[in-house]
């Protein structure tokens, strides 16, 4: 190969890496765990004694991360949007699924007449806080 | 299935133009004179693209069986539940292409002093042919025994994520990072340092030493690259904190494929130079064609190791530091 044309191969590999990392640079909030959208009913987010947060789409993804050493958790209310301290949630395993992707049936209120009413509504059962240590 | 069909038919045909390769006479000896001499390069050269093409088709066909194989989420699952030769065929590919370029290096490298096709040529290519023959041996036999399990021993069922969620099992690329970090940046630097020396051209006793550290670090590279790569990049890249199986990565970061290509051929070049400085060191008769030739490979090297290490860089900055 002639003396320019390596250089050319490193611009070309650098000008691609670029581009398709450009085009990769995610739009919104992801989960750190499955990397889907993290803007979802079923939010939750792990609070760290350093003050940095992680999110994750779900319940369950949550759960499977794992909780770091004092961290405080929230999650999302399914009937306000507002977060609340998973400690002080009422918790209910139903038909309904809160998030598609993996198909995620527990959901969390700040309420008890919120969750009683979805208990009644979709068929569910009361479960404890799924982050209890 | 359409993959795997014509995976195994990729395998069929490198063992028949290794077996030809073989048994013709080409490694054998054939007076170059007599038209054997382009016959033999033409069965490097097509070992060398099989052994290409049937790579793609094969991640392509293992791909294709993740929904017939119990447990599986990706390739990796196929090749945990599947026969151990499925590994031996992936070892198999980049073994075939390096001892194809070596004897095409050879070859060129005695043809271009005007010799004949020599015994030394015609060893590398024994072995290289061999090699390929039973590469796509196992590779045929691997394909049947997954898709056709016998009697009493079906699949085993596969689970990814137990392997390569550290949540679950933890990995050894993980547990090595820090080191391995380290160990990356230090071959990288000593790799591109040893083959920008080579690649200025100058001959002398100190190129045989360049070439030892050459290879030695490239070797290293190998090693540390894919491990820091798995540890650290890849769960960013995939924006999958706790996920670290190199086959998603390579489906799911379009970086991922060339990147690899190119450090894979840059670390050939090293291997293919430091034959090359080998052969003109034992044979004074081709050593100002061999310094000629080892000098364009690592300046091949160079190029290809550094754009590799630019392309996975420029991906990182593009997507931006967090997933």
């Amino acid at each position: 190969m002639r003396g320019w044309a390596w250089p050319l191969v490193f611009l070309a590999a650098v000008a691609f890496g670029f581009g398709t990392g450009l085009r990769d640079r995610p739009a919104g909030p992801r989960c750190l765990r499955c990397g889907a959208p993290s803007d979802t009913i079923g939010r939750v987010r792990f609070l760290l004694p350093d003050g940095t947060d992680r999110v994750f789409c779900s319940i369950p993804c949550a759960r499977a991360a794992g909780i770091p050493e004092g961290a405080r958790v929230r999650v999302t209310d399914e009937a306000t949007g507002q977060e609340v301290d998973a400690d002080a949630a009422f918790f209910v395993e139903s038909e309904a699924v809160s998030v598609a992707h993996n198909r995620t049936r527990i959901h969390a209120f700040a309420r008890t007449t919120d969750a009683a009413a979805h208990l009644e509504e979709h068929r569910g059962r009361w479960v404890p806080n799924p982050f209890r240590r | 299935m359409a993959f795997v069909q014509l995976s195994r038919f990729l395998f069929l045909l490198q063992a028949v133009v290794a077996a030809a390769l073989v048994a013709a006479g080409a490694v054998r000896g054939r007076d170059p004179a007599r038209g054997g001499s382009l016959l033999l390069l033409g069965g490097i050269g097509a070992i060398a693209v099989l052994a290409v093409s049937g790579g793609v088709l094969y991640y392509l066909g293992l791909a294709a069986r993740v929904g017939f194989t119990p447990g599986a989420m990706c390739v990796f699952g196929v090749l945990r539940a599947g026969p151990p030769a499925l590994r031996w065929v992936e070892a198999g590919f980049p073994a075939v292409l390096v001892l194809a370029g070596a004897g095409a290096a050879t070859y060129l490298l005695e043809h271009r002093a005007g010799d004949p096709t020599s015994r030394t040529v015609r060893a590398v290519l024994a072995v290289g042919a061999l090699v390929a023959l039973a590469h796509a041996g196992t590779g045929l036999w691997a394909w049947q025994r997954l898709l056709n399990p016998p009697p009493g021993q079906a699949l085993s069922v596969s689970c990814c994520t137990t392997v390569f969620d550290v949540a679950e099992a933890g990995s050894a690329a993980v547990a090595g990072g820090g080191f391995a970090a380290w160990w990356l940046w230090g071959s990288l630097a000593a790799t591109l340092g040893c083959l920008a020396g080579l690649g200025r051209g100058r001959g002398g006793a100190g190129r045989g030493l360049l070439w030892g550290g050459a290879v030695l670090s490239a070797g290293t590279l190998a090693v540390a690259a894919p491990a820091v790569v798995l540890a650290r990049w890849a769960p960013r890249m995939m924006g999958l904190i706790d996920h670290h199986c190199p086959y998603c990565l390579l489906q799911r970061v379009p970086a991922a494929p060339p990147a690899v290509v190119l450090a894979g051929l840059g670390l050939a070049c090293v291997a293919w130079g430091a034959w090359v400085a080998l052969v003109g060191s034992v044979r004074p008769d081709l050593r100002a064609e061999a310094v000629r030739m080892e000098t364009g490979l690592a300046r091949a090297g160079l190029w290809l190791v550094l754009s590799a290490a630019g392309l996975l860089a420029a991906y990182a900055l593009g997507r931006g530091s967090g997933p």
